[in-house]
């Protein structure tokens, strides 16, 4: 720890979304902490994905702010990259092209290009695996591939919509481990987009709850299960399924 | 992996069949309608020997790539336009649909009443059957992308020329080597279409020819010249296909 890091990452303030007459997103206010691990969880068609969108600046908000790094969102920037829950990978270019296209589009010359998503490849694991096309890849090393496009832009934050909703139960808890361990060398601020408790209390520092239509903050629940949890046998501990217990009481209300 | 192979062999079969069928039908004397197919193959030996088949086949192939190649080119541009711009969509989409569907040799007169009898009416005729199935496979395509990867380019920055570059044309990619591949065989209709109506020049002319003197061995052999024709041009729409789509 040397410089102090900015404190928040990013700011919510008031911010709603209607699309036609559904009221998406009412006078939601966050906060999320620099290098923290935020889960985001709520029922289906809470507005939790517009939520994520409108920080990546996808989204245009109808009222409020958003900031991320201290900058105001007015449409994508460069604090931000995504990881999607159906991969949108690019089925016409190789896992080693695909981790290169956010570099491409933020300019960054051929060769340092090649090397750094030559490096995030073998972060994630696919070592090897760079000149598959998505088509040849299962659906837990293609999220590979976007989490290692999303990873190569050095973004400050990294937002995840729904990442593991597409993968199988086995592939999706190693992934998850996986996950913590990048998570806790490349010390960014985390918000996971989640339909399943039990990966929110697992990974997140904090769950917030959305309430459905209009979506806006229900409720936040700390998890202060100690680090690192992944390798470790925490999902089987009584403090585990207390937190999961807790999170699906509040949400049980909210059905 | 034997399939391909098979397949390739029955292909093969299936033709060898169909020509010994033919064969033994023109033997048996039928109609005078239908010659055997190996005086049929004499016939074409003879006419690419003395030059008729191949100047018809130069004329009409001319006229087919200056037709073709404008129409694949401004078939392309188009769709991609109405298929980013929804005023242009708005404005062209009427026009495509009715040119599209509409018996298009029926303009073929007005081509003769715009270029005079020329081999240009032909090269008219050949743009504007192929162009039409172009621009919309071509819009299909592009309509067609996906939203995420869409989403996905703007996440990393990507504005509309890069979206442009970098996700719509690759993405219509494959919808558009198949509007080329269908245009090619229409280009092939346009042309004996053309040449029949303006009966000068060319492959078509030669089918009028031989069709009113009654030489009905000639007139196979240019039919199987136009057929093999058709073939040349899928058959290299095809291989163009495989080499931009080699991800499919």
């Amino acid at each position: 720890m040397t410089a102090a890091p900015a404190p928040v990452a990013i700011i919510v303030e008031g911010v709603s979304k209607a699309f036609g007459a559904v009221q998406a997103l009412l006078d939601v206010h966050l906060r999320v902490g620099a290098g923290e691990f935020l889960g985001l969880i709520g029922p289906s068609g809470c507005g939790k994905t517009t939520l994520l969108k409108t920080i990546a600046g996808l989204v245009r908000a109808d009222a409020g702010r958003v900031t991320v790094g201290g900058r105001a969102v007015a449409g994508p920037g460069r604090e931000c990259s995504v990881v999607f829950q159906d991969f949108a990978l690019l089925p016409w270019a190789t896992a080693q092209k695909n981790v290169e296209f956010g570099l491409l589009l933020r300019g960054a010359p051929g060769a340092e290009r090649a090397a750094t998503a030559r490096r995030a490849i073998a972060k994630v694991g696919l070592a090897g695996f760079e000149d598959a096309y998505p088509s040849q890849l299962s659906g837990g090393m293609q999220q590979r591939v976007g989490l290692a496009r999303a990873l190569a832009v050095n973004p400050q934050v990294l937002l995840l919509d729904e990442p593991f909703a597409s993968i199988d139960e086995q592939t999706r808890r190693l992934f998850q481990d996986d996950l913590l361990r990048l998570w806790s060398e490349e010390r960014k601020t985390v918000l996971l987009v989640t339909h399943s408790m039990e990966e929110a209390v697992y990974l997140a520092d904090r769950v917030v709850v959305l309430s459905p239509r209009p979506g806006r903050v229900h409720a936040v629940l700390d998890v202060p299960l100690s680090r690192p949890r992944e390798s470790s046998d925490v999902r089987a501990t009584a403090e585990f399924a207390g937190l999961v217990d807790g999170l699906w009481k509040i949400l049980r209300k909210l059905q | 992996m034997p399939h391909s192979s098979d397949l390739g062999r029955t292909g093969l079969a299936a033709v060898l069949g169909l020509l010994a069928a033919w064969e033994i039908v023109g033997r048996l004397d039928v109609s005078m309608f239908v010659p055997p197919v190996s005086e049929v193959a004499v016939a074409w030996w003879r006419l690419l020997g003395d030059g008729t088949l191949s100047r018809a086949a130069a004329s009409s192939l001319v006229s087919l790539v200056k037709g073709f190649v404008p129409a694949a080119v401004l078939g392309v541009v188009v769709g991609l336009g109405m298929g980013r711009f929804r005023t242009v969509r708005y404005v062209l989409d009427g026009w495509v649909n009715a040119l599209m569907s509409a018996p298009l040799s029926a303009l073929v007169p007005v081509l003769i009443a715009l270029f005079g009898i020329r081999d240009t009416v032909v090269a008219a005729t050949v743009f504007l059957f192929s162009f039409f199935v172009i621009v919309v496979n071509t819009l299909t395509g592009v309509r067609g992308t996906d939203r995420a990867l869409v989403e996905m380019a703007r996440v990393f920055g990507a504005g509309e020329a890069a979206l442009f570059r970098r996700i719509y044309l690759p993405a219509a990619l494959p919808a558009i080597m198949l509007g080329v591949r269908l245009g090619a065989v229409q280009a092939v209709k346009g042309m004996v279409v053309g040449e029949m109506l303006i009966s000068l020049v060319g492959l078509g002319e030669r089918l009028i020819y031989y069709g009113n003197t009654f030489l009905i061995t000639e007139l196979y052999a240019v039919i199987v010249s136009v057929l093999l024709l058709a073939l040349l041009a899928s058959q290299l729409a095809q291989a163009a296909d495989r080499a931009l789509v080699r991800w499919k």
